[in-house]
C-alpha cells in the first residue's frame, strides 16, 4: 500500500508515495468490493463471488453499512460457489447438481441477462480456469456468464475493481458503432434511487433545469440496455469521480468526451463541472449556471460569514475529497490538513489543478490515512469542525472536535444546494449538534432545494 | 456426544458464517489493548472492520495490504515490518497476526518471525489461520482461545471450587452484556457460584490472570462444542433447569435442592400464561450460532410447540441432526436466500441478524450483524429471559 504524509508541495512535485506494511485504514474497500457494488446496483446483473465464503459475508458487512439504510440493497443476492482447500488443491472444480438447480431457482426469480463470476484469491492465485467454470455455468443456467480476472489480492484500493467492472460490462460493445446525440451520461452513482434528495437526483435535476439530457447513470439502478446506451451518448461526467476506470479514457476514442472530470462540489466546483460538460456537448450554457448559483447565493453568502477563517481538516476519496476543498475554500476556511483515502491515476492532476487553480493551502497532507494518522492529526492541530469518513467519528469525540460525516448520502453535498448543505452542516456541528446517531447510523438534516420560477 | 459435521452444504448460495478472520477478531477485541493485524490484502480487513463496531470500538483492523508482488517476493520480511511499527505506535499487550487465503495458498511459516518478535519486545504474538477455504468462523475464535489459555498457563494457582469463568462469549456477540448477566444470576442464585473474570469479555491478560486460572471454565456460545457433552443454551424453563443439570455434572457438583424449588416456581409461574393464546398460528424463524440457536428452538419446538426454522452454523446442524425436533434445518444459510427461507416458511416471527429484518414479520435482532443501534438488546436466557420473551410474544399479539 502507497502512503504520503507531509508537506502538500512537495508531494505534487514529486508524487513520490512510499510503502506502508502496517496500514491502519478505515475507509479502504478494496477492489472485490468495488468490482461487487458496481454489479450489485444494477438490475439485471447477478454477481456470483467463486471460491472462499468469507468474502462473500465482508463483501455484505461493507454494503449493508454503505447502503443497506439509504438504498435497500441488503436484500439482494450474493451467491457463493464455494470451493475448500482439498478441492482447490487436486483442481476440482465441479459444480454440483445441489448448486445449480438453487441457481435456477434465483435466476427465476431475479431475472438475469448477465452473471459475473468474482474469483476470490484462492482462484486466481492458483490460475484456475475461470472460463470453463464460466461457461459451464453458462450451460447449465443458459444465462450468459463472464468473470473478472481480479480479486482481493489484485489491488490495495478499489481501483482495479472498478476498472474490470466496467471493463465486463464495457468490453462486448466496444466493437459495435452507435449513433451519437447531444447527452452525457453520470457516471460513479452506486446506488438504485433516483430520488431528488441523493446525489444523483440532485445532479439530474441540475442538468435538466440547463436543458442537458442525461443517456445513463452508470452503474447504481441501471440495466444492461442502459449501458448499452450510454454508448450513444456524447460525454460521460462524473457524479463521483473515485469510479474511474482507464477505460473512460478507451471511451474517448469511441466519441465519448470525458467531461466533469471533478465531482460537482462547492460553487466553483459545480460551476467548473456544468462549464465542462457544456463545452463537450457544444453548448453554451454558461448564463443559465449564473442563475442557477443565483438561486442558493445569498445563503452562500451567510454561511460564509460565519465559516471564513474557522480551523478545518477534511478528508474524503478521490473524488470526494477534491470536491470537499472546492467547497471548503469557496468557503475561505483555514485548511489545517487533509487526508486522501486512495489515490488513483488521477488524484495527483486532480490536487495539481486545486493547488494552481483554486490556491490550495494547507499545512499536512496524508495520502492512505490511518486511523493513528488521524489521532496524531487531531492532537497536533486546534481543529474547529472535522469533516471525514464516519468512522472518524472515534478521533472527533476522543478529541471533543465538531464532526461532520461526508460519507452519508441522504442530503446532497453536490451543486450549488450541496455547498449550502455542507455550510449548514458545518455550523450545526459547530454548534454541537451530533451526526453521529450510532457507530452505524447517521442523522441527518433537512436538504436545501430551490427551483427557478 | 455429537461429532462436527465436515461436510459443506453445496445447494447453498449464500452462507451465514464467515471465515476464520472473524473468529480471529471476535476473540482478539476482548483482550484488553490487544490488536490484530490481518496478513493479507486490504480487502479481508477491510470487510471485517466493522467487527470492532459490534462492540462499539474503534474499528482498528490494521492490515499489511499484501498485493501480487508481496506473495510472490515472499511476505515474512513485510509482517515484521507490520509487527515493528504496530509496537512501535500502539505498546499492544499482544498481537494477533490473523492470515488469509492469498497466504495459506503461498505456505509460507510466520511462527519464527514471531517468536524473534516476542524475544525482542516481551510482545506475545499469535498466528492465527483465517482462511476461509481452510476453516470457519468458529475455527478462527477456538485457535484463539487455545493460544490465549497456553499465555495464561500456570502451575501455581489454586482452583476455587465455587469460581467459574465463562468462556466462549465475545463482545462482539449480540446483547452480550445481558446474556453475561443473565448466566450469571442463573449460576448464583440456583447453584451458588460466583463468575471470574471471561476470556474474550475485556480481559487483562496481566490483572485478570490469577483470578482466571483459579476458576473453572464453563464452555459455552463459540466454545459449546469443546466439551464432551454438548449443551446448547438455557432458554426456555425445562432447557434451563436442564442446563444447570449440565453444568453440576460438568463441575462434578451435585444439584442444590434450591435450584429444584427455583425450577418449580418457574414452571407455577409458566402455568399462569395463556400459552395457546400467546402461541396461537405462531411460525418462527431463527438466524443464529448453534448454541444460541438450537438453544431457543427448542424452547419454541418442545415447550411452546411452536413450529420453528433454523439456519444455523455446522456445529448446530450436526447436533440437530442427530436429534432432530425442529420442522426446518439449514446448515449456514444467511443473507437473502435465508429472507426467501423464510417467506417460504410464512414465519411472523423471526429471530436473526439485520439481513432478515423486515416489516413482513415481526423482527428480534439477536444475532450479528446488527446495524441498527437502537434495536433493543435481548437475550432472553434462564428463566427470567423465558418470562421476558413470553410478555413481548403477549404484547405482540395485543398489538397486532
Amino acid at each position: 500500500m502507497r502512503s504520503y504524509r507531509g508537506s502538500l508541495t512537495e508531494l505534487l512535485e514529486e508524487w513520490k508515495l512510499t510503502d506502508n506494511p502496517f496500514w491502519a485504514d478505515y475507509q479502504i474497500l478494496g477492489p472485490m468490493f468495488s468490482a461487487l457494488r458496481i454489479f450489485l446496483g444494477m438490475d439485471d446483473v447477478l454477481p456470483v463471488i467463486v471460491g472462499s465464503k468469507g468474502c462473500a459475508i465482508h463483501l455484505r458487512f461493507s454494503l449493508i453499512a454503505w447502503g443497506e439504510e439509504d438504498f435497500d440493497l441488503g436484500k439482494r443476492p450474493i451467491s457463493v460457489l464455494e470451493y475448500p482447500l482439498d478441492k482447490i488443491v487436486v483442481g476440482d472444480y465441479q459444480i454440483t447438481t445441489a448448486w445449480i438447480e438453487k441457481m435456477k431457482k434465483l435466476v427465476e426469480i431475479r431475472k438475469p441477462r448477465l452473471i459475473v463470476l468474482m474469483p476470490t484469491d484462492p482462484l486466481t492465485l492458483s490460475g484456475t480456469d475461470m472460463a470453463g467454470i464460466a461457461n459451464e455455468v453458462n450451460t447449465s443456467l443458459e444465462v450468459e456468464t463472464t468473470f473478472l480476472s481480479i480479486s482481493a489480492i489484485s489491488g490495495a484500493n478499489q481501483w482495479v475493481g472498478y476498472d474490470a467492472a466496467l471493463r465486463a460490462l464495457y468490453q462486448p460493445l466496444m466493437g459495435k458503432k452507435y449513433a451519437k446525440r447531444n447527452a452525457v451520461n453520470l457516471v460513479g452513482w452506486m446506488w438504485p434511487s433516483r430520488r431528488r434528495t441523493h446525489e444523483i437526483g440532485a445532479c439530474i435535476d441540475m442538468l435538466k433545469t440547463l436543458g442537458i439530457e442525461v443517456a445513463s447513470i452508470i452503474s447504481g439502478g441501471s440495466s444492461l440496455k442502459d449501458i448499452e446506451n450510454s454508448m450513444e451518448a456524447k460525454a460521460n461526467a462524473m457524479v463521483c469521480a473515485a469510479l474511474a476506470g482507464d477505460l473512460l479514457h478507451e471511451l474517448e476514442e469511441h466519441g465519448m468526451k470525458l467531461a466533469g472530470r471533478r465531482s460537482p462540489y462547492g460553487f466553483s466546483g459545480t460551476t467548473e463541472w456544468l462549464e465542462d460538460i457544456g463545452q463537450a456537448l457544444d453548448m453554451d450554457i454558461k448564463d443559465q449556471i449564473r442563475q442557477l448559483a443565483l438561486l442558493y447565493e445569498s445563503q452562500f453568502q451567510a454561511n460564509k460569514e460565519i465559516l471564513r477563517g474557522k480551523k478545518v481538516f477534511v478528508s474524503g476519496g478521490p473524488g470526494r475529497l477534491i470536491g470537499l476543498l472546492h467547497t471548503m475554500l469557496d468557503y475561505e476556511v483555514d485548511i489545517q490538513a487533509a487526508a486522501l483515502f486512495w489515490p488513483h491515476p488521477w488524484s495527483h492532476q486532480d490536487l495539481l489543478h486545486m493547488f494552481e487553480e483554486h490556491d490550495l493551502k494547507l499545512k499536512e497532507f496524508i495520502v492512505s490515512p490511518s486511523l493513528y494518522d488521524l489521532e496524531e492529526i487531531a492532537g497536533k492541530y486546534e481543529i474547529d469542525v472535522w469533516m471525514g469518513g464516519y468512522q472518524e467519528q472515534h478521533t472527533c469525540k476522543a478529541h471533543g472536535i465538531p464532526f461532520v460525516p461526508i460519507t452519508v448520502y441522504t442530503v446532497p453535498h453536490v451543486g450549488f444546494e450541496g455547498a449550502v448543505n455542507l455550510g449548514n452542516k458545518l455550523i450545526m456541528a459547530l454548534n454541537g449538534y451530533s451526526f453521529t446517531e450510532d457507530v452505524f447510523n447517521a442523522k441527518e438534516i433537512e436538504p436545501c432545494i430551490h427551483r427557478q420560477q | 456426544m455429537h461429532s462436527s459435521s465436515t461436510m459443506r452444504f453445496q445447494g447453498r448460495l449464500e452462507p451465514f458464517k464467515g471465515c476464520g478472520i472473524l473468529g480471529g477478531l471476535q476473540g482478539t477485541i476482548g483482550i484488553k489493548g490487544a490488536l490484530p493485524i490481518i496478513h493479507g490484502p486490504v480487502s479481508c480487513s477491510a470487510g471485517y472492520r466493522m467487527v470492532p463496531l459490534f462492540a462499539d470500538r474503534e474499528p482498528l483492523v490494521p492490515t499489511t495490504a499484501l498485493t501480487d508482488p508481496d506473495l510472490i517476493m515472499g511476505s515474512q520480511k513485510r509482517l515484521l515490518h507490520s509487527l515493528d511499527k504496530a509496537w512501535e505506535i500502539y505498546r499492544p499487550t499482544l498481537i494477533t497476526v490473523i492470515t488469509t487465503c492469498a497466504v495459506s495458498i503461498s505456505g509460507e511459516d510466520f511462527q519464527a518471525i514471531a517468536r524473534e518478535f516476542t524475544q525482542q519486545t516481551g510482545c506475545p504474538v499469535l498466528i492465527i489461520d483465517g482462511s476461509g477455504i481452510a476453516g470457519e468462523e468458529s475455527h478462527g475464535y477456538k485457535s484463539m482461545y487455545y493460544e490465549v489459555r497456553k499465555l495464561l498457563e500456570s502451575k501455581d494457582d489454586a482452583i476455587l471450587p465455587e469460581k467459574v469463568c465463562l468462556d466462549g462469549l465475545s463482545l462482539t456477540d449480540f446483547a452480550v452484556e445481558n446474556m453475561h448477566h443473565q448466566i450469571s444470576s442463573l449460576l448464583k442464585e440456583n447453584l451458588g457460584l460466583s463468575c471470574g473474570p471471561s476470556l474474550f469479555l475485556d480481559f487483562d491478560l496481566t490483572r485478570d490472570r490469577v483470578a482466571y486460572n483459579q476458576s473453572r471454565s464453563l464452555l459455552l456460545g463459540h466454545l459449546w462444542t469443546e466439551g464432551h457433552n454438548w449443551q446448547p443454551a438455557p432458554y426456555g424453563i425445562a432447557g434451563t433447569f436442564v442446563w444447570l443439570k449440565w453444568v453440576c455434572q460438568e463441575l462434578g457438583l451435585a444439584l442444590p435442592q434450591r435450584a429444584e424449588g427455583l425450577y418449580m416456581a418457574a414452571r407455577r409461574i409458566l402455568a399462569r400464561y395463556d400459552l395457546l393464546k400467546i402461541t396461537k398460528n405462531l411460525r418462527v424463524a431463527i438466524e443464529a450460532d448453534g448454541w444460541l440457536g438450537i438453544g431457543l428452538s427448542r424452547f419454541f419446538e418442545q415447550e411452546l410447540s411452536v413450529p420453528v426454522m433454523l439456519s444455523t452454523d455446522q456445529a448446530g446442524y450436526a447436533y440437530h441432526k442427530e436429534d432432530p425436533f425442529a420442522h426446518a434445518c439449514y446448515e449456514d444459510v444467511g443473507g437473502s436466500e435465508l429472507f426467501l427461507f423464510c417467506e417460504d416458511f410464512q414465519a411472523n416471527l423471526v429471530f436473526g441478524s439485520s439481513n432478515v429484518r423486515s416489516d413482513q414479520w415481526d423482527y428480534i435482532p439477536f444475532t450479528p450483524p446488527i446495524w441498527h443501534g437502537k434495536e433493543e438488546r435481548h437475550s432472553f436466557m434462564g428463566y427470567e429471559g423465558a418470562f421476558e420473551l413470553l410478555d413481548l410474544l403477549s404484547r405482540r399479539l395485543d398489538h397486532n
